[in-house]
Parts: C-alpha cells; sequence; structure tokens
C-alpha cells in the first residue's frame, strides 16, 4: 500500500516529477513558507498550512496536485531539472495518448504500470548529466529542450519511455539529483539575490538581508559536504521522494535518517517537534528548532550529519552558522550512551492506553510491518523530561515510508503523554540508539495481538507464508486483510501487515467458515492494491480502536463492522459470490439442484481470489469453492442479494432496455459475440485472468478498469459499436449500473435483425454457436454472475469441469491480436467478426453458427428477457439450475441464465451488464 | 543549580535578551517561550539571534520600543540580522494579560513539585522568593512558578535551571518567570504575582508552611515585590 501510495500506481511516475519540482522550487519558498507565505505553492501552501493532517498531505494530496498541476507548471517552468522535464514531458504524452485514444484506460493502465520506469527514460539521462550547481544553465537549456520536444514528438517520446520504464530504478536515480539540485538551486538562488526568491511576506523580507549572506556559505558548505557527490551517491539513496533541501527521506544521508540518528541526543520532544515540522514542511521551523536544541545540548554531530544539516538549513535559510557551530563527533551516532528495558515502569502501567493508540495508528498505516515499544532509563537532551520514556518503534516497509508514518504515529501519541515514536524502514542500518533499543523492545499491541490471533485462525495460514516480520499487529492476523491482499500483497508483505486487517476482516467475519478458503482467492483478485489498500485504510480506524477496547469483543464487532462496511467494500460480496460460484458449477453438472447458488458463483470472479496463488489459483480455487459456495450461499447470498435487490428492478428495466438497444441495431451485433465472447474466454481465461480484471473493479470501484480492458478488445471487431459499448459500461460502472449498460449490448440483438429469430440471448452466444449449450451456461451465468460477478471468477477452475464444451472454444479460440488483450478478448474478437462474417453471410433464416439455434427464438429473446426478468426478481430462482439447461435450447437458456442470475439475487442485474464485461466473461469463463 | 548562576557569564545582551523573554510571557506560547528561554540559559545565542525575532514576526506579536531595543541589542550582540528585529511589529505598550489565574485558595493547592521547588530555592544562589500561581483559561490549570532573584543573579541560568527541574517533574513546557528586584514586572507578572502563593522566601527565616502559604495576604506582599 504504502509503496504504491508513495509511489503512486501509475501516478507515481508522473507525480514524482512534479513533486521534484517542486521542492526543487520548495527550497527557496519553504523559509517564506514558515511566515505563512504560500503564494507561490499554491495547492501545497494549502496542504501545509491548513493541513492538519500531515498524513494526507505528503504522499498522495501532494502528488495528485502535482500531477493535475504539473502539466501547466512544467510548461511554465522549464527550467528546473532536465529530468524533471523529461517526467513532465512523459506525462503530456501520456495525457495526449489518453485523450488520442479511448481505450486510454487500459493504455493509462499500462502506461502507468511503465510510468515509473518512464521517470527514468533513457531520454532523461542524457540530459540528466546537467548537474545542478554549474550546469544549471545547460540543464535549463535540455529542458526547454525537452519541453519543446514533449510537445511536439509525442509519438516520438512514447517509444522512448517504454524503453526507459524498464530501468524503473532509474527514476529514482534523476530524483536524487534533483534533490541535489534543489538544494544547490536554493542555495544559489539566496545567492543570486532572490531572483527565484518570492517572498512576499513581511517576515521573508525582513530574512532576506540577513538571508542574503547564507547563499554564499551554503555553496561553500555544499562544496565540503561533498555537493559534488550529490549527484552520484546520494540521489539513489534519496528514492527521488523529496527534493527538499534535507535530501529525501529515503536518503541514506537523508534528513530522515539524520533524525532519527539525533534520538538520544536532544530533547525528545523537541526532536518530536522538528519531526512534525518536517512533516508539515514547514522546513526552516524545523531547522531552527533543530539546530537551537543542538546548539544548547551541545550536541556533536557526525560529518554526515552535518553535511545533511548545512544542506537543510541552507535550503531553509536558516541560519548557517548554527550548523556550523555544532561541535563535531564523528562516533556521536555511535554511542551507546541509553539503557532500554522492555518492561514497563509500574506508573507507565497505568497509561497502557499510549502504548495501544499508537498501535492502533501504525496499524492504519499502510507501509508499516511492526511495532515495538521500550522503556528508556536514561535522560535525553539538557532538558529531559521525565524517565523512564517510553520510546516507539516502527518498522516501515520502505524508506519512504518513515516520514509520513512517523507523523502519524506521534500525532497518534502525542495525547498520551511522552512517547517517542522512532521510525525506520525494515532492514535500515540503524544508529546505536536504536539497536539498543530494538534489542530490548517488545511487540507493542499485546492485547490487540492476541484479539487478532483468534480471528486470524483461517488467516494464519497466508500470514504465516507471507511473512513472519508483522508480530506486532494484531490485525494483520485478521482474515479480513488476507482476504483482500490476495496472493500478492501477502507474499510480498508476508502476513498482511497494515492495511488488511481492517477491510478484510469485514468480508471474512461475514462468512467465518467460508472466509479462510474464499478469502484467499476473493481478495486476491478483488484486491486492487490501491483501492483495498484505500478503502481498509479508510475503514481501519473503526477497527483498530474496537479492537484495542477489547480484542475479544473487538474481533467480533470488527466482523460485524466488516458485514456492514461490505456493503461499501462490495468487493467482500464478491466472497460469497466465489462460493456460490462452485456451487453454481455443480448446479451446472446438476442443474437443478443449486439454481439460486449457480447464478452467484458464475458471477463471482473466483478465479481473482486464486491469486495468492495465480497459477495454481484455478485448481485451488476449484477446492475452496465448494467449501465457499456452501457457506457463501447462506451469508453471502442473502447479503449479496440485499445489495443487489435494487438494481435487479433496474435489471429489469435493464432487461427492456436490451430490447430497445436491440432495435437499435448497429451497435447491438458488435455486443452480441462480445458478450458471448467473453463468456467462452473467461471460462479458460477467466481463471488466470478473469480474476484480476473482474475482480474488484466491478463490485467496488475497480469498474473502471476492468471495464476498460474489455472494451479496448472489443474496439477492433466494431470499434464504433464497441465504443458505445464501452461507454455505457463505463456510465454503468459508474452510476454503479452495470446491468443497464450490459444489457444494451444486447444491442447486438440488432444483429438479430439479420438473425430475427435469433434470441437476443442467442446473440450473445454467437461464437459459441455450436455450443449453443455452454453459451446458455454462460449466459446463465452471466447474468448471475452480473452480481456475483468476481466471486464466479473462483467457479472458473470449477467450472471447467463442466464447460469443457464452451472451453474448448475458448482455447481454440484464442487468436492472439494484441499482446495487451487478453486471450479471451482475442477469442471474442475473432469469434464476433466470424459470426459477423457468416451472418452476413448467412440468411437471415438460418441459425447463427455460435448460437446455434437462436433463430427461432428471435422473438424470444425479448420475452425471454422480459422472462427472465420476471424470474430474476426471484433471488432463488429455481430456474437458474433447470434454466440453465433449458437455457441451453434457446430463449429459454438466457432466461433462465437471467433466472439463474436473478435467484442469487446479483443475477438479474448482472446478467443484463455482466456478459458483456471481461469481468462476466472472467466469471463465466471460470464456471465454464 | 547551574554553573553559569553566577555574575560573570550574565552578560548585557542576555540580560537584555531575558527581559524580552521575560516580557514575552503570555504573548508567545509557553511551548515556544521555554525553549527559547532554555537557549538563553545555555548560551546558544546563535540560535537565538534569528529564532527570537523570527518566533515574534511568526506570532505577530508586537513589541514596545523599550522592548525592541532590548531584542536589537541582543541580536546585533551575537551577530544577528538587524532587519530582523525591524520587521518585528509594534506595540504602544505591553498589552494586558488575556489569561486569568487563579485565586491561591481555589486552586490545586501544593503538590511534589511544590516541594521540590521549595526544597530547592534555599540552595540555589540568588534567589530570594519563589511562588507560584494556576493560570486559568486552558484545559487545566497551568503552574506558573514565579523567582524573584537579587541583582546579582544569572536570571537566565536559574530560568533555565527552574525549567528543567520541572520538566523532570513531568511539565513539557515549564513556566518560569524570573524577576528582576529591580524591574517592574509586566502587567502579566503583575497578575499573576497577585493571585500566586510563596512557596518560599528568603526574608522568612524558614519556609512557610503550606496552610500559610495558601493565605491571600501574602500574594499581596509578594506583589509589593515584584
Amino acid at each position: 500500500m504504502a509503496e504504491r501510495d508513495m509511489t503512486g500506481e501509475d501516478r507515481p511516475d508522473l507525480e514524482s516529477p512534479g513533486l521534484a519540482r517542486r521542492h526543487a522550487e520548495d527550497p527557496p519558498r519553504i523559509g517564506r513558507f514558515g511566515f505563512g507565505e504560500l503564494g507561490g505553492l499554491g495547492g501545497l501552501g494549502g496542504f501545509a498550512g491548513g493541513g492538519g493532517d500531515l498524513a494526507n498531505l505528503p504522499p498522495w494530496s501532494v502528488r495528485d496536485d502535482g500531477s493535475g498541476a504539473d502539466g501547466a507548471d512544467g510548461a511554465e517552468r522549464p527550467d528546473r531539472d532536465p529530468v524533471a522535464l523529461a517526467a513532465w514531458r512523459r506525462v503530456a504524452e501520456r495525457r495526449r495518448r489518453r485523450a488520442s485514444s479511448e481505450p486510454t484506460d487500459p493504455e493509462g493502465q499500462a502506461g502507468s504500470v511503465d510510468e515509473p520506469s518512464d521517470a527514468s527514460l533513457p531520454v532523461v539521462p542524457p540530459t540528466p548529466p546537467a548537474e545542478p550547481m554549474s550546469q544549471r544553465v545547460l540543464a535549463e537549456q535540455a529542458l526547454a529542450a525537452l519541453e519543446r520536444a514533449a510537445l511536439e514528438d509525442l509519438g516520438d517520446d512514447v517509444p522512448v519511455v517504454d524503453e526507459s520504464p524498464s530501468p524503473s530504478p532509474d527514476a529514482v536515480e534523476p530524483v536524487a539529483p534533483r534533490d541535489d539540485d534543489a538544494g544547490v538551486f536554493a542555495g544559489i538562488a539566496a545567492a543570486a539575490g532572490g531572483g527565484n526568491d518570492r517572498d512576499t511576506s513581511t517576515d521573508d523580507e525582513g530574512l532576506e538581508p540577513w538571508l542574503g549572506t547564507r547563499p554564499v556559505e551554503a555553496e561553500a558548505r555544499d562544496a565540503q559536504a561533498g555537493p559534488p557527490g550529490r549527484p552520484s551517491g546520494p540521489p539513489a539513496a534519496r528514492g527521488g521522494h523529496d527534493p527538499r533541501p534535507g535530501g529525501g527521506p529515503s536518503e541514506p544521508g537523508g534528513r530522515h535518517e539524520v533524525l532519527l540518528s539525533l534520538a538520544g541526543r536532544i530533547d525528545d520532544d523537541a526532536l518530536t517537534s522538528v519531526r512534525e515540522l518536517v512533516a508539515v514542511e514547514d522546513e526552516a521551523a524545523a531547522a531552527e528548532l533543530l539546530g537551537g536544541c543542538l546548539l544548547a545540548a551541545g550536541a556533536g554531530v557526525t560529518a554526515r550529519e552535518h553535511a545533511v544539516l548545512g544542506r537543510w538549513f541552507a535550503a531553509s535559510r536558516v541560519d548557517p552558522e548554527l550548523v556550523d557551530a555544532l561541535p563535531r563527533d564523528p562516533e556521536a551516532d555511535r554511542r551507546d550512551e541509553h539503557r532500554f528495558t522492555a518492561d514497563p515502569p509500574s506508573a507507565s502501567a497505568a497509561t497502557g492506553g499510549a502504548g495501544e493508540a499508537v498501535a492502533r495508528a501504525a496499524a492504519r498505516l499502510p507501509g508499516v510491518q511492526r511495532v515495538q515499544q521500550c522503556w528508556r532509563t536514561t535522560p535525553a537532551g539538557t532538558a529531559p523530561g521525565p524517565v523512564p520514556h517510553r520510546v516507539v518503534l516502527v518498522e516501515t516497509q520502505s524508506a519512504d515510508d518513515c516520514e509520513h508514518v512517523a507523523h502519524h504515529v506521534a500525532h497518534a501519541a502525542r495525547e498520551h503523554g511522552a512517547v517517542s515514536v522512532e521510525v525506520f524502514a525494515a532492514g535500515a542500518d540503524l544508529p546505536a540508539y536504536h539497536r539498543a533499543a530494538v534489542r530490548a523492545a517488545r511487540p507493542l499491541d499485546s492485547a490487540p495481538a492476541s484479539s487478532p490471533a483468534p480471528p486470524t485462525t483461517p488467516a494464519p495460514p497466508a500470514f504465516p507464508a507471507s511473512g513472519p516480520a508483522t508480530p506486532l499487529r494484531p490485525r494483520r492476523p485478521d482474515p479480513a486483510p488476507s482476504w483482500r491482499r490476495g496472493a500478492e500483497e501477502v507474499s510480498a508483505f508476508g502476513a498482511g501487515d497494515e492495511v488488511p486487517p481492517f477491510g478484510v476482516p469485514t468480508p471474512a467475519a461475514s462468512s467465518p467458515a467460508a472466509s479462510e478458503p474464499e478469502a484467499p482467492a476473493d481478495d486476491a483478485p478483488r484486491v486492487e492494491s490501491g483501492d483495498d489498500e484505500y478503502r481498509t485504510v479508510a475503514s481501519a480506524g473503526r477497527d483498530p480502536l474496537e479492537r484495542t477496547s477489547t480484542p475479544e469483543s473487538r474481533l467480533p464487532r470488527r466482523n460485524a463492522g466488516d458485514t456492514d462496511r461490505p456493503s461499501p467494500v462490495t468487493p467482500p460480496a464478491p466472497a460469497p459470490l466465489p462460493v456460490t460460484p462452485p456451487a453454481a458449477s455443480t448446479p451446472r453438472d446438476d442443474a437443478p439442484s443449486a439454481p439460486p447458488v449457480t447464478p452467484v458463483p458464475s458471477a463471482p470472479p473466483a478465479p481473482p481470489e486464486p491469486a495468492p496463488e495465480p497459477e495454481p489459483p484455478a485448481e485451488a480455487v476449484v477446492p475452496s469453492e465448494p467449501t465457499p459456495v456452501d457457506i457463501d450461499p447462506d451469508v453471502t447470498a442473502e447479503r449479496i442479494a440485499a445489495l443487489w435487490r435494487v438494481p435487479p428492478p433496474d435489471e429489469i428495466l435493464s432487461d427492456q432496455h436490451p430490447i430497445s438497444a436491440w432495435s437499435e441495431g448497429p451497435v447491438g451485433p458488435t455486443f452480441g459475440p462480445g458478450e458471448d465472447e467473453p463468456v467462452t474466454t473467461a471460462q479458460e481465461l477467466s481463471a488466470v485472468r478473469g480474476g484480476e480484471a473482474p475482480v474488484d473493479p466491478d463490485a467496488a470501484t475497480g469498474d473502471m478498469p476492468a471495464v476498460a480492458p474489455p472494451s479496448d478488445p472489443g474496439p477492433p471487431d466494431a470499434t464504433a459499436a464497441e465504443g458505445r459499448v464501452r461507454r455505457a459500461r463505463h456510465s454503468r460502472a459508474e452510476t454503479g449500473e452495470f446491468e443497464m449498460p450490459v444489457d444494451l449490448p444486447p444491442a447486438p440483438q440488432p444483429d438479430l435483425p439479420d438473425d430475427p429469430t435469433t434470441r437476443a440471448a442467442p446473440t450473445n452466444g454467437h461464437r459459441h454457436g455450436p455450443e449453443a449449450d455452454a453459451e446458455a451456461r454462460d449466459r446463465s451465468d452471466d447474468a448471475a454472475t452480473g452480481p456475483v460477478e468476481r466471486p464466479e471468477a473462483m467457479p472458473p477452475p470449477s467450472g471447467p469441469s463442466e464447460p469443457s464444451a464452451p472451453r474448448p472454444p475458448a482455447s481454440s479460440g484464442p487468436d492472439s491480436f494484441d499482446v495487451q488483450l487478453s486471450e479471451r478478448e482475442r477469442e471474442l474478437l475473432a469469434r464476433l467478426h466470424e459470426e459477423l462474417a457468416s451472418r452476413e453471410r448467412l440468411a437471415p433464416d438460418s441459425p447463427d453458427p455460435l448460437l446455434g439455434r437462436p433463430p427461432a427464438t428471435p422473438p424470444g429473446p425479448p420475452p425471454g428477457s422480459e422472462d427472465a426478468t420476471a424470474p430474476r426478481p426471484r433471488p432463488g430462482g429455481p430456474p437458474p439450475g433447470p434454466g440453465r439447461p433449458g437455457s441451453w435450447q434457446g430463449p429459454p437458456p438466457g432466461v433462465a441464465g437471467t433466472n439463474g442470475a436473478g435467484t442469487n439475487g446479483h443475477g438479474p442485474v448482472n446478467g443484463h451488464g455482466l456478459p458483456h464485461r471481461r469481468d462476466h466473461d472472467d466469471e463465466d469463463g471460470p464456471r465454464a | 543549580m547551574e554553573s553559569r548562576t553566577g555574575n560573570g557569564s550574565w552578560t548585557e545582551a542576555e540580560r537584555a535578551c531575558h527581559d524580552v523573554l521575560l516580557a514575552m510571557a503570555g504573548r508567545l506560547p509557553d511551548r515556544l517561550l521555554w525553549r527559547l528561554r532554555d537557549w538563553l540559559s545555555c548560551g546558544a545565542h546563535v540560535a537565538l539571534r534569528t529564532a527570537l525575532p523570527r518566533a515574534l514576526l511568526r506570532h505577530r506579536v508586537g513589541v514596545t520600543e523599550d522592548e525592541r531595543s532590548r531584542l536589537r541589542a541582543a541580536v546585533l550582540a551575537w551577530g544577528g540580522p538587524a532587519r530582523l528585529v525591524d520587521a518585528v511589529l509594534h506595540v504602544d505598550a505591553a498589552p494586558e494579560p488575556a489569561a486569568t489565574f487563579t485565586e491561591p485558595a481555589a486552586g490545586p493547592g501544593w503538590d511534589d513539585t511544590d516541594l521540590v521547588l521549595r526544597a530547592l530555592a534555599p540552595v540555589t544562589a540568588g534567589v530570594t522568593a519563589i511562588r507560584r500561581a494556576w493560570r486559568a483559561g486552558s484545559h487545566t490549570p497551568v503552574r506558573i512558578v514565579l523567582v524573584t532573584a537579587d541583582g546579582s543573579a544569572d536570571r537566565a541560568a536559574l530560568a533555565g535551571a527552574v525549567q528543567r527541574a520541572l520538566r523532570a517533574r513531568g511539565e513539557p513546557d515549564p513556566c518560569v518567570e524570573v524577576l528582576g528586584a529591580s524591574t517592574a514586572a509586566p502587567p502579566y507578572h503583575r497578575a499573576a504575582l497577585a493571585a500566586s502563593e510563596v512557596l518560599w522566601r528568603s526574608s522568612e527565616g524558614r519556609v512557610p508552611s503550606p496552610t500559610r502559604a495558601g493565605l491571600g495576604a501574602q500574594a499581596g506582599e509578594l506583589v509589593g515585590h515584584g
């Protein structure tokens, strides 16, 4: 999460450049900023100034703004770094691409993925050579050239960008130079006499004269500190985050590291205040406070610390003598002067709330890996507070998370008295102070840990496998986290450390028994790293509190909360769905057995769930599915039904819509095949991919993304029609009415005109024509999938057994048009083309090869749809089971399918919209 | 207490700075003020020469001409920028304290910290009296320690020492006002003295009992002293 957040998924690259620029610019402003002049910063100022919550400030908000403003800013200011220009240029290119091509979504996604790497574009390297200090002019020229090129040569640049992306790490490097540059520039600017100076505040003006002298000193320092070295060494380490004066937080010699190493040398509260000011980006105030405290304490600093402080202070326009006056002590960070104990003092025991509060705050944060605490029994600084002093040690996944995590946790701890929060990245080389503290520290949230353990029963397996390191957080153990995180998260972090606990738990809670098997599968697919994390984070707040209050009680609460939350989280609903899918699969075999369930299963993107185990998932899914089905049907079915019931009516309407859509003709044809195709393709491919795309997007937020991919494949065949379809999908996704748009796809029925007799449903099944049964199944699934979609992803594996017939087509179907396009999509497209061609060739009377019998039913489709609608409302729709078999034959199948969906409750709604979507396809695919 | 309590280290610049910081009581945040006073007691002049005027600028605190002259003397003596001092806003007279002080009888009464101060005062050079008042207006009453020192005392160092004692006692932002025997107390301190209790006074042969200290009569005496 944190990583994503920090880097940003798609935007990280774009954003990072933006940040770099800002930062580069910021340094001079910072001093002013401290005085309250936000003019230059604009949006940033708002954040920093108004942002009481640092949490929002650093990564997301700032970046977002930056990304938004980057374009304009970049155009306005080409002056910064060539690297920044390159980044900006990339962004511009991407935007153009998006604007130019509708499939932008997919592109954007892909681009986003690449973007980070893009930052490191080869183009950049050439320009980057211009180094901050002396090469500034060159850099400006290069920037100007880059901007021109970017504006003019978007297309050309694209390939370059693609190339560069591969070396994602490079992006960091360029940034790092910036940091240095930023500092340098700041110093230069100051020296230059404020050419850059925008100080508007009186305060700044007052400071200017004084500041005027600094620049020179700053430069001198730079020389000493090794400004020259900056570009090479530090930059990479800096991680490119903050070009700020002090260097990026992640920078080895960066500001955060220095502030970390100063622990125990100045007052704890002073250090906390400094870190807070840094988090708020009040660089000048932070530097002043730190310098004064160091000077007052007579604390020695190492050469590295001195260098970092010198740059920081110079960039912040803080008296350089403040740093120079500090005594040098090469061993300052190596002295083991402090003693720690794991046992809290008796008196402090009463203040146990602080530990829980901190643990809660940490658990809420994405990047936190573990939280420990100990008690320092020795005083720190010249005016120390009482001892023993509580020290909370927070270990983050990456250095980039340190600053904002420190701020959040410290803020949470502030209310609970004197607590020092030391945040460092896992595996980082720690100062003696922290090494000693870690040795004595113990996991912080005893209560939470205990509480989580029980609920985690399901999750435990996942966590242990994923990561051992998350002992501190009880939340992690929560089954819920395991859910959403999916294989990826779990594997990466180990036991879903941060976020998962909150969001995830709810689903698990909803279906405890099923949760275990299902959770993993569902989670994986649905887990959209970004979305899930955010959700979990957002929801986390409540959970932690509950936990803290009473672990056991909390746990149940969480579960309850989860159940409640699930509604917002809609994705969780998929969990039940997945369960249903298996049922569906079984029902298909035993069509009548579990009609209601079947619909759901069909829809659920069970496949994604296997995500934890990408390949195995299919298999794993199959076994897991049955269990989930059993479990889910009861609990989840109701939930899902409740969720979807509202839509069903709409769906009914949608059914009507489809009819109207059919009348529209042109679009219809494309759709019909598309729907059918997805089904077949989904069967096979769904297991692999289906889970991914469909997973969450549809249910929760990912709708757009999920939709986007399908749209891409569609276009090739009938771009215009598809375009319409896509729009419909998007609109649906956005509005939440998936089905409606999906139904519209029935528009393909316009094809019906060609095959008037062919039922609307058949139109959908074009591709499988021969495999009418499969189609019918698929359709039913689709209908069901609408709601269940994701869960169905799970079924796909199971589906394969039954849908074997449909599968073959899918397997055969895969024609690789575009690498990007999923195999399913490709197959679908190919089939669509074939179908269209065949239709044109064949007389309207002749049944569609793919659909098979549809022609006779043409009238049926509308009725069928209607019928379907009728049954749809019926969640329990016994029809599903029978419906499917029936559906095979003709319009009934479609109806049956819808009915099946209706049984699920979700089905009806989904049934209409789902078929078109890939997600549905995926779902169908697995089942099939 | 502190090695610097002697007269030797007490410079005009420090005296001026201490007076300015004393006058800022109730006008600058406690957290900032105690820190600046701590720096002064530690001789962190390089930090103070910019931090103090900047603090006034940031908080939009105006100073009287007398205060400005003292501020200028301190800042210039330490090599600070005069423009910073000039940029500080102006007020014709020190504002009346916005804070109110709880009458001794209505206050929390004596506590461990009071006892610690009373124990230290007799052995601290230059201290002639220590009083304590409770400032109201915030969530919880804020302890205001009023130390009266003779002319020879290094009031800045004395303030720093008492502050640290209070910090060690768990007061994160100690409010210690060290008044000179000859200096006129600002309005804020006059109000505090009027509502204070005497913890210890050199003129008395022995430490007054807590019960007596709570009497308002003593407060009057203290005020006169201030």
